[in-house]
C-alpha cells in the first residue's frame, strides 16, 4: 500500500473532485479489457495465474454487458477454460492448479457467456460440487476444507446453471446460511462472523436460487444495505469503511434481489461509479484516482446496468451475467 | 486492486519497472513449473517446501501451493505416527515428535509472515487454523495474543476476528473470557463495529436458550451494557457501531420479535382458515412443505402454493394455500406429542395474541433502562438541532426506533414526524427506507383501529386509505382474514408484492402505479379499482389480467387508460369495464 493509500485507509469516505468522468465511457472500457486479453506475456497476466479463470469471467462478462463480446476470441477462451478442468470434475484457475468452487462457477459462467456449456461435463461438475458439501449444510471451497458462505453461493449457482440444483442438500444449505444471519440484517462468512456486503450478496443470492428468501427479514437486510451508502454516494462493504466500486455491485444486486433498489440515492450512486472510471486507459478503479482493473470494471458496469442503461445489456442480479445469455436459466423473481 | 493510487510515471521509469517485472515473472514461471512437475511425480520433499515457501511469501493467495504444502505436511505427520507406533526406542520417538512440532511451528511462522505482508489473504489465515488443529499442544495463548496485536493495527480485519473466534473455540475459552477480549479491544478503540459485533455474539452464546431457540437478556445486563455503549455515542454521535449495538440491546429487551431477523424466532401458526377452494395457513415465519405437513392431516405435497413479496414461486413462505374444495384438518396447538389439538376449521383459527404483538395492538411495559436511554438520546437530538452545520441522523433515528418498540401508540404522531424529518432533511439519500418504516407504522396504526372487526367473522375487509403507504410488507399476516382490501390514496408503486392471496376485491385507486405486474397472489380477484392511477397502456395491464380469469369488474376512471376503453373491451370480453364515474 502506498502512503497515499494508507492515508485514505484511515478515512471513512472520499471527496469527488471536479473533472472526474460523469458519464459511461463504454468504448474505452472494451479497449481496456481487450488489452488484458491480448497481453499474455505481460507481468500482470502471468502473476495473476492463480485467479485467471475468474479473471476471464470478469473480462468476458464486462464485454458481454457492454454489448461487445464479439470482439473477443471466443474459441481460444473456451478452449483455455476447458483446459482448466481437473480429474475431480472441478475447474482450477489455470492448468496445473487445483480445482476450486470459485473457479468452477466462473468456468461455467464463462462457458454460458460463449454459449458453449454443452462442451462441459455437467454431471462431473455437479458431482464435484456435491462432494464439497458438509454435514451442517456448509460448503468447503476446495479440498483444503476452508468453509465460507461465498462457497454456498458458488455451489448453488453452479448446480442451478447446470440444471441440477436438487443434487445438493438445499435444506441443510439454507439452515447453514441462516446460522450466518446477523441481528443487524447482514450475513458473515461463518456463524458468528461480522456482516459484510460481499457475504450478504452471496447469501441473499443463494437464498434466491433456493426460493427461500422469505426466511429472512427482507426490510432489515435492505436497511443494513442502504446504510452502506456514504455521503459521496459510493457504497462501502461494512459500517465505517471507505466506499469502493465493487461494493456498488454486491450491495445494489442484493437490494435488487430484495426489490428495494430505491432504498439508496441512485443519482449519487451513479455519480460515484462514473467517477471511478479512468478516462485515459479505460476501466474502473475501486475509488476515483486509483488504478483500474478488470475486477472493478465488470462490477462497475454491472452496477450501472441494474439502474437501466440502454447502451448496456440488462444484468441479472443473482448471477451477475446478462439476462440475454442466461435465457431460461434465470430465476423467476418479481 | 485495492488502495493502489495511480501515479504518473515517465517512460524511463516504466522501462525500468518492466525489466524488473519481466525478471520476476520468469522466475515465477520457472518455480511454478518445477513445483507442478514435482507434485505430478509425488515428490513432496524439502525442496518442495522451500519452492512453495519462496512463492507464497510474495503471494500467499496461490491456494494450490498451500494445498501442496499441506500434502507434504500430512506425509510428515503420518511418518511420525508410524515411528510412534513402532518398536523404536523412546529417544527416537521423542526426537521425531519434537522435529514435527518444530516443523509445524515453522509453518505458523510462514503464515504469520504472509499475513504481515497481506493481512487479507484468506489462504494464509486458513493455514493457521489448519496447523493449530494438527499441533499436539498448540499455544492458544500466544495465538490470541497475535490476534490482539493484529487487531490493534487494523481493528476491522474480519479474517482476524474470524480466526479469533475459531481459536477461542479450540482453546475452549469461556464466553466470559471472550467478553473480556472484546472489552480490551473496545477500550483500545470504542468506535469499532467489529468488536461490538464480537461482543453481541458472545452474549448471544451465553444467553441463548437451547430449548426454546430464543435469546433473552435480563434487564440488569441490558442496563449495564447500555451504560457501556452510551459513553461511546456521547463521544461520537455519528458512529454507527454504538447505535447498532444499542438497537440490538433494546430489541432484545422487549418481547416483540417480528422486527428481528427471523432465524432466531420459533415458528408459530398465526391463522388457519378455509376459503371455499383453499385452506390458508399463515405462520410467524417462513416454512417449507415438509414442515407444513406436520400441521395438517394430509401427506399430499402437490397442492400447496406459497406466496412471497419477492418471488412468484417461492419454496418457503409465511403464507401457504392448500388447493381443495374441502378444508384440511389443522393442528392448532401442540404442547407435546401427546397433547395435540386439531381443528376442522369450521371457524378460522386465529392466534390473537401473536397478531396483537405483530401489529402493536398493546404497548409493552417500558423498563427503567429504556427511560434512561430515551433521556440520553433526547439530549443528543437537542445537540444536533443546535448544530446547524452537521446533519446527523442517528440520534433521531434511534429515538424513533425506541418509540416504535415501546410507545408505538402514544407516540404515533412523533414517530411519523421524526421519520418525515429523516426522509426529507436529515438523511434524504435513504428517503425510501424511512418512508417504508413510516408505511409500516401507519399500517399498524390503521390495523389497530380495525383489529376486532378484521378478526371477527362478519367482515373480511381491510381499509387503509390515504395513509402514505409505500409498501405492504407486514400485511401478509392477515392473508387468511382479508378478502376485500382497499388501499386507495397511498404511495404504492407496485401491486405484485402484495401478499393477500384470498383477496377478491382490491381497490388501489389514486396510487402512483404505472403498470400492473402479474402475481399469483392476486389471481382470485373479481373486482379491481385502479382509478386515478397513471396506467396508460394496454400492455401495462394485460399480462396481469391474463392471470386473473375470475375478474368481473374493473374501475379505471381518471386514468389515461380510459382512451383505450374500446381496445380493452376487445381484450377483456367478459369483464364489466367502468371508465367513468356514474
Amino acid at each position: 500500500m502506498s502512503m497515499a493509500g494508507l492515508f485514505e485507509f484511515a478515512r471513512k469516505d472520499v471527496n469527488l473532485q471536479e473533472k472526474l468522468p460523469t458519464k459511461l465511457l463504454r468504448d474505452l472500457h472494451s479497449n481496456f479489457i481487450l488489452q488484458y486479453e491480448r497481453d499474455k506475456n505481460g507481468y500482470h497476466y502471468i502473476m495473476a495465474e492463480h485467479l485467471r479463470v475468474s479473471g476471464i469471467y470478469w473480462c468476458a462478462n464486462a464485454m458481454d454487458l457492454t454489448k461487445q463480446l464479439s470482439q473477443m476470441s471466443a474459441d481460444e477462451i473456451v478452449q483455455y477454460v476447458l483446459s482448466c478442468r481437473n480429474s475431480d470434475g472441478g475447474y482450477g484457475p489455470a492448468p496445473g492448479h487445483d480445482s476450486h468452487l470459485l473457479h468452477t462457477l466462473c468456468a461455467v459462467q464463462t462457458l454460458i457467456i460463449f454459449d458453449s456449456l454443452q462442451k462441459a461435463d455437467s454431471n462431473s461438475i455437479c458431482d464435484y460440487v456435491k462432494k464439497l458439501q458438509n454435514e451442517d449444510g456448509s460448503f468447503c471451497g476446495d479440498l483444503s476444507g476452508e468453509v465460507d458462505t461465498r462457497f454456498t453461493l458458488c455451489s448453488l449457482a453452479t448446480c442451478h446453471l447446470l440444471g441440477n440444483l436438487s443434487t445438493l442438500n438445499i435444506d441443510t444449505a439454507v439452515n447453514f446460511l441462516l446460522r450466518c444471519y446477523n441481528s443487524d440484517g447482514g450475513f458473515g462468512t461463518r456463524p458468528g462472523s461480522e456482516s459484510h456486503a460481499g457475504q450478504v450478496y452471496c447469501c441473499v443470492g443463494a437464498l434466491a436460487i433456493a426460493g427461500r428468501l422469505d426466511s429472512i427479514s427482507r426490510d432489515r437486510t435492505a436497511e443494513w444495505l442502504a446504510f452502506r451508502q456514504c455521503d459521496s454516494g459510493g457504497l462501502n462493504g461494512r459500517p465505517e469503511k471507505l466506499p469502493d466500486v465493487c461494493y456498488s455491485w454486491w450491495v445494489l444486486a442484493s437490494l435488487a434481489i430484495l426489490g428495494r433498489l430505491d432504498f439508496i440515492d441512485q443519482s449519487a450512486m451513479k455519480k460515484f461509479i462514473y467517477a471511478c472510471q479512468d478516462d485515459e486507459t479505460g476501466g474502473f478503479a475501486d475509488r476515483p484516482g486509483d488504478c483500474a482493473d478488470p475486477f472493478h470494471t465488470v462490477f462497475g458496469i454491472a452496477a450501472l446496468s441494474l439502474f437501466g442503461d440502454d447502451s448496456l445489456e440488462q444484468v441479472d442480479p443473482i448471477f451477475c451475467m446478462s439476462k440475454k445469455c442466461l435465457g431460461s436459466k434465470q430465476i423467476e423473481m418479481f | 486492486m485495492h488502495f493502489v493510487k495511480k501515479v504518473p510515471t515517465t517512460e524511463e521509469e516504466k522501462a525500468a519497472k518492466a525489466k524488473v517485472q519481466f525478471k520476476r515473472s520468469q522466475q515465477f514461471l520457472h518455480a511454478r513449473d518445477r513445483i507442478v512437475s514435482k507434485r505430478d511425480k509425488g515428490e513432496f520433499d524439502d525442496e518442495m517446501l522451500s519452492l512453495t515457501q519462496a512463492i507464497l511469501e510474495k503471494n500467499p493467495d496461490i491456494y494450490t501451493f498451500w494445498n501442496i504444502r499441506r500434502t507434504t505436511i500430512e506425509q510428515r505427520i503420518e511418518a511420525n505416527q508410524k515411528i510412534q507406533e513402532s518398536d523404536i526406542g523412546e529417544e527416537e520417538k521423542t526426537k521425531s515428535a519434537q522435529k514435527l512440532e518444530s516443523f509445524l511451528s515453522g509453518e505458523l511462522y510462514l503464515s504469520y509472515e504472509c499475513i504481515k505482508s497481506n493481512p487479507k489473504s484468506y489462504s494464509a489465515w486458513y493455514q493457521r487454523t489448519w496447523i493449530l488443529e494438527r499441533q499436539t499442544t498448540p499455544d492458544f495463548k500466544k495465538e490470541l495474543e497475535m490476534c490482539k496485536q493484529a487487531l490493534m493495527m487494523d481493528c476491522r480485519n474480519f479474517h482476524c476476528w474470524d480466526h479469533c473466534r475459531i481459536v477461542a473455540k479450540m482453546a475452549k475459552k469461556t464466553k466470559q473470557e471472550e467478553l473480556e477480549f472484546s472489552n480490551a479491544l473496545i477500550e483500545h478503540n470504542p468506535s469499532n463495529y467489529s468488536a461490538w459485533h464480537y461482543r453481541s455474539v458472545a452474549l448471544e452464546n451465553i444467553h441463548y436458550d437451547k430449548k426454546t431457540g430464543s435469546l433473552k437478556l435480563d434487564d440488569s445486563l441490558i442496563a449495564s451494557e447500555l451504560e457501556k455503549v452510551m459513553t461511546v455515542f456521547y463521544m461520537d454521535a455519528e458512529d454507527q457501531s454504538a447505535w447498532t449495538y444499542t438497537r440490538w440491546l433494546l430489541e432484545n429487551g422487549n418481547g416483540k420479535e417480528f422486527l428481528r431477523p427471523e432465524s432466531a424466532t420459533p415458528v408459530e401458526l398465526i391463522t388457519a382458515s378455509f376459503h371455499g377452494n383453499n385452506t390458508t395457513l399463515v405462520f410467524s415465519r417462513a416454512v417449507t412443505i415438509p414442515f407444513l405437513l406436520t400441521f395438517v392431516d394430509t401427506e399430499d405435497t402437490s397442492r400447496w402454493r406459497a406466496f412471497s413479496s419477492t418471488s412468484p414461486n417461492p419454496s418457503s413462505s409465511r403464507v401457504w394455500q392448500y388447493l381443495s374444495d374441502s378444508p384440511l384438518r389443522v393442528v392448532i396447538s401442540k404442547d407435546s406429542d401427546e397433547n395435540v389439538i386439531w381443528s376442522n376449521l369450521e371457524t378460522p383459527f386465529i392466534n390473537k395474541s401473536r397478531l396483537e404483538t405483530i401489529y402493536d395492538i398493546h404497548e409493552v411495559p417500558q423498563p427503567e433502562y429504556i427511560r434512561n436511554l430515551l433521556e440520553n438520546v433526547q439530549i443528543l437530538v437537542e445537540d444536533e438541532k443546535k448544530d446547524e452545520k452537521t446533519k446527523n441522523k442517528w440520534p433521531l433515528y434511534m429515538k424513533t426506533l425506541i418509540l416504535m418498540e415501546y410507545q408505538p401508540i402514544r407516540s404515533h404522531e412523533e414517530i411519523i414526524s421524526n421519520l418525515k424529518l429523516l426522509a426529507e432533511d436529515l438523511d434524504p439519500k435513504r428517503a425510501e427506507l424511512y418512508k417504508s418504516i413510516l408505511s409500516r407504522q401507519k399500517l399498524n396504526h390503521s390495523i389497530r383501529e380495525q383489529f376486532e372487526r378484521i378478526l371477527g367473522t362478519d367482515s373480511d375487509q381491510l381499509v387503509v386509505r390515504y395513509a402514505e403507504l409505500t409498501s405492504l410488507e407486514g400485511v401478509e399476516f392477515l392473508a387468511g382474514l382479508v378478502g376485500n382490501a382497499d388501499f386507495q390514496g397511498n404511495q404504492l408503486k407496485e401491486i405484485h408484492r402484495i401478499v393477500l392471496p384470498n383477496v377478491h376485491n382490491l381497490t388501489i385507486s389514486e396510487n402512483p402505479i404505472e403498470r400492473l405486474q402479474p402475481s399469483p397472489s392476486l389471481s382470485h380477484l373479481t373486482f379491481l379499482a385502479i382509478a386515478g392511477t397513471q396506467i396508460s397502456s394496454i400492455d401495462a395491464v394485460m399480462p396481469c389480467f391474463q392471470t386473473i380469469p375470475s375478474l368481473d369488474r374493473l374501475i379505471f376512471c381518471e386514468t389515461p387508460l380510459v382512451e383505450k376503453t374500446e381496445e380493452l373491451r376487445k381484450q377483456l370480453p367478459g369483464v364489466r369495464l367502468i371508465p367513468h364515474w356514474l
